[in-house]
């Protein structure tokens, strides 16, 4: 039977630590896509349509 | 050769960044807090990605103006930093692309290492009085010793087999800088076109990875009696 372990502020801290941590590291990933999808003009400005 | 000088440095900072860190996020799994499959996902899918892929992406995050890091720079008020164009940058650089890179494999590892240790172990330190910080020291830390010298093993075959993050993010520059072993016998083989050459030192490449890793292996995998 699985027990329910209680929320304590030590354990808060480590939710709030191993959250942001998980973010931290997908976040050059989530990066790298969402920049993947912005327009090419603003980053090189010979190549916006006139 | 310049950049085989920087193999020990680079080698020692990628033991002492990896490791631990894989072992704390093996740690933070193994904590069984609520969404471990999503904690887990992020921390190992830069593992899925190819070499390739991570350093176009590393290569993109270091860009002089537009990269990730040089925002970041500039609102911190650090200015332009060419990080792939500098002598004591790029290899930082190449270590955040490493660490970030190889961090979920090792943690698996580590993981598999800590599901490993039976329940029981901790129930008689608990009975015995110990608290979470002996038993780490006590109990965790010596029953993962065999996993620990897999992983800095594993470590040091990938780091004296450096090539594809140098090659990609830097082309061996500035100046042969983070040219490595195995990108001088490439330029030698395929760019020198001394076939006979690079063959020679790809043995003795093995040879030397051969005995360090044997002797790395009979130091740290001594068993006590």
């Amino acid at each position: 039977m699985k027990t329910k372990k209680k929320m304590t502020v030590g354990r808060a801290a480590l939710y709030i630590i191993v959250y942001i941590a998980a973010l931290f590291w997908i976040f050059p990933v989530i990066w790298m896509l969402v920049s993947s999808l912005k327009p090419y003009g603003p980053f090189c400005p010979s190549h916006r349509r006139k | 050769m310049a950049g085989h000088v920087q193999y020990p440095v680079f080698c020692g900072n990628l033991h002492a960044y990896d490791c631990p860190g894989s072992f704390i996020f093996a740690m933070f799994i193994n904590s069984r807090l609520k969404g471990t499959i999503f904690i887990r996902t992020c921390f190992f899918s830069p593992y899925v990605l190819s070499m390739s892929v991570v350093t176009g992406l590393w290569i993109f995050i270091f860009q002089p103006y537009t990269g990730l890091v040089t925002q970041l720079t500039n609102v911190l008020g650090i200015g332009e930093m060419y990080w792939l164009n500098t002598k004591w940058l790029v290899w930082l650089a190449i270590l955040i692309t490493t660490v970030w890179w190889t961090v979920g494999f090792n943690m698996i590892l580590f993981l598999a290492g800590l599901q490993d240790i039976p329940e029981d172990i901790y129930e008689a330190a608990r009975i015995d009085g110990a608290n979470s910080r002996q038993m780490l020291f006590s109990v965790t830390i010596p029953m993962l010793k065999d996993t620990t010298v897999l992983v800095i093993m594993l470590q040091t075959i990938a780091s004296f087999k450096l090539f594809g993050q140098t090659y990609l993010m830097a082309g061996g520059g500035p100046g042969t800088h983070t040219r490595t072993i195995v990108h001088y016998i490439y330029e030698t083989g395929f760019t020198n076109r001394r076939m006979g050459r690079a063959a020679a030192m790809s043995v003795a490449f093995f040879v030397m990875v051969f005995i360090i890793t044997m002797l790395q292996n009979k130091v740290l995998g001594r068993k006590k009696d």
